[in-house]
């Protein structure tokens, strides 16, 4: 076994600025079709011990964000631009090798598929000790005996009988605790998960969030959760960013975004969360199109065409992130939601007959 | 336990009927041992002989006989007019010559194969990926005995770096017995290193596309550790699985290379009673390989549930 080999040291805490910094991030893979923009500049920070929420729909570029800020993404045919700073440290454009000293201590990842994201042939006791045995050098024993806590502590009943046991022993939902158990064994500082309860049943779903959030507040470690219900991150989330299309659409702190969203996609997003107050069998709000290529992206705004406030300036220009009424809250839309141009907006189009800025194109 | 039973009862089963094929087999080809035995001979000495030896009899009755024989651990005897010449007399040194030479080559295959399938897979596409390739469609394309042929003439014969025929036995002299054994080892591993490496390669490459390989790497672990102790298990299941079904084809090469390289082993053995027409003395040899083989695909099985923990509980 080889000790720790840190290439940078980034365990200081004397730094004083935020944790995490993300500027202008983009994102793009070289295909065949030509290049997919699936970020296309992101920023925003993260502060010690806090949650942001990352809320969209498939192919939105929210999964890309969390794998290119931890550096995950194969070299190969991936192109990377923008700032990313971990304690100060640009990591933006470290290599591999420099990343092996951040993964695992540092920056962690709890993955959708907890039946795909364990080794199916390493007993699960082993998956938890190799990362302690390998970063942090402990003995073989102190290893365990953290494994069979850590079980413990993500709520795995008799932990020091399962920990030589193998993942296929295990529900879906205990291997999500397994995972959790894994990704939190070298105490990282920032957590992302990436949809960690998509793939649960429904009943088990608020259970792992709710381990979540007990473990974050305990480590008082951030955490990036990656999900495209926003109804997973209500109570959850310090902060959420909304992604459309490779682009923060909104961010708003959670209370705020909730009370007075802004962009007409949160809003249509907001609007498609099944309500138990309403009658059974009563229709989903679903949102009308697709969202567009993202190897060619329509000028203006991406979300125009779907858009029921749309109106011609739209798909002309793109709107800016700019400040709404709080400090924190920032959305890109010409006619936002609530304000006064937002309802002249959806007036006018309601009044003529159009549902979004496509309808017109298409007849 | 009772897979075990099942296991060797599969066995027995299996050993039965490569047995009566292999009689039924004899039975049809042309030539008569009696008269090959016998030599100069008249019909009526011809036909004494026949009825001494038991060849008059129906072909089931003789399967018969032979199949009591060999469960009771009598291999029969070489058909002849001079006395008793047991067919294990021939088999006893004949069989470890061709046992080592066949996990020597295993042996040479792995050690070979394996790094080999895990660098590709992990350079896919590369440069050195396609090299690697190539260099194993080569060497699948050339049929063993050509590259024994080859390794003759320029390692034996040219370099004089390695004999080129013979058996040297473990007890003998153990430095000489590996380099008796070397080049035939090595032409009969060439072929199957180039198509388990490319096995290996292209479970491999699947395996690394899959979510537990990126949640190694998120881990922070090394990418040798990613390969080594992570893609490489669940990479391995169908190369174990090859590996046994091919003992066949390594049984088939053993018995060319044992001619190419003048080895007294079974399949010089088992040539030599097809000539003569020894018929009970080939009929062992070939029930003796099947075991062989059955019994090498039985331990594959083991193996493979300390490959897949999931298979134990299957």
């Amino acid at each position: 076994m080889r000790s720790k080999k840190t290439t940078r040291d980034f365990g200081t805490d004397s730094y004083a600025g935020p944790l995490l910094e993300v500027n202008d991030v983009a994102t793009h893979f070289k295909t065949p079709r030509g290049l997919v923009r699936a970020v296309d500049g992101v920023s925003f920070t993260l502060e010690r011990g806090k949650t942001l929420g990352i809320v969209g729909e498939s192919g939105c570029g929210k999964s890309v964000l969390s794998k290119s800020i931890m550096g995950l993404l194969p070299p190969r045919n991936v192109v990377r631009s923008g700032s990313i700073r971990y304690n100060g440290e640009e990591i933006g454009s470290a290599k591999a090798s420099e990343m092996a000293g951040i993964w695992g201590t540092e920056m962690s990842m709890v993955f959708q598929d907890p039946m795909t994201a364990l080794n199916p042939v390493m007993k699960v006791g082993k998956q938890i000790t190799e990362s302690l045995r390998y970063h942090l050098d402990v003995s073989k024993s102190f290893a365990n005996e953290t494994a069979t806590e850590l079980l413990r502590s993500v709520g795995i009943p008799e932990p020091a009988r399962r920990v030589s046991q193998y993942p296929f022993e295990f529900s879906g939902g205990m291997r999500q605790r397994v995972m959790l158990a894994v990704a939190l064994a070298c105490g990282p500082k920032i957590l992302f998960a990436d949809e960690p309860t998509t793939a649960l049943d429904v009943t088990i779903q608020a259970q792992i969030l709710d381990l979540l959030d007990e473990q974050q507040r305990e480590r008082f470690m951030a955490m990036i959760l990656v999900t495209h219900d926003l109804g997973v991150v209500a109570g959850r989330a310090d902060e959420i960013a909304v992604m459309y299309a490779g682009k923060i659409v909104e961010k708003a702190p959670t209370r705020a975004l909730f009370s007075s969203m802004r962009h007409p996609y949160t809003e249509a997003l907001f609007k498609s969360i099944p309500k138990l107050a309403l009658p059974s069998h009563s229709h989903l709000e679903s949102i009308p199109g697709r969202p567009p290529d993202l190897v060619d992206p329509p000028a203006g705004c991406r979300f125009a065409a779907r858009c029921p406030y749309a109106q011609p300036i739209c798909t002309e220009v793109e709107p800016p992130l700019i400040q709404q009424d709080e400090l924190a809250h920032v959305a890109a839309c010409h006619f936002p939601v609530g304000t006064e141009a937002g309802n002249e907006a959806l007036a006018r189009n309601k009044a003529a007959g159009v549902v979004a800025a496509d309808s017109k194109v298409g007849g | 336990m009772r897979a075990l039973a099942r296991r060797l009862l599969v066995l027995v089963v299996v050993v039965f009927f490569v047995s009566l094929f292999t009689s039924l087999l004899i039975d049809l080809t042309p030539g008569d041992p009696a008269a090959s035995v016998a030599g100069f001979a008249s019909e009526e000495q011809i036909a004494v002989i026949r009825h001494d030896l038991g060849l008059d009899q129906n072909v089931f009755v003789r399967f018969g006989n032979w199949t009591k024989d060999f469960a009771s651990g009598d291999f029969g005897n070489y058909y002849s007019v001079t006395g008793s010449r047991p067919v294990w007399d021939q088999l006893k040194p004949a069989l470890p010559v061709s046992m080592f030479m066949m996990v020597y080559a295993m042996i040479i295959t792995l050690v070979i194969a394996i790094p080999l399938g895990v660098l590709s897979a992990y350079k896919a596409g590369s440069v050195l990926d396609r090299v690697i390739n190539a260099l194993a469609f080569g060497a699948i394309s050339l049929p063993n005995f050509a590259f024994g042929l080859i390794l003759i003439y320029w390692v034996g014969v040219k370099g004089r770096w390695l004999p080129v025929g013979g058996y040297v036995s473990p007890s003998e002299n153990l430095g000489e017995h590996f380099r008796s054994l070397a080049l035939p080892s090595i032409s009969l591993a060439a072929g199957q290193v180039a198509s388990y490496m490319r096995l290996l390669r292209s479970d491999m490459i699947q395996t690394l596309q899959e979510d537990f390989i990126l949640m190694a790497k998120a881990k922070g672990m090394s990418a040798r550790r990613i390969l080594w102790m992570h893609a490489l298990k669940p990479s391995s299941l169908t190369l174990l699985t090859v590996a046994g079904l091919n003992i066949g084809a390594l049984i088939g090469g053993a018995v060319v290379l044992e001619i190419v390289f003048t080895l007294p082993g079974m399949g010089r053995l088992i040539v030599e009673a097809i000539s003569a027409k020894q018929y009970v003395a080939l009929q062992s040899s070939v029930a003796l390989i099947a075991f062989f083989y059955v019994g090498v695909n039985l331990i594959v099985d083991v193996f493979y549930q300390i490959v897949d923990p999931r298979v134990r509980n299957g």
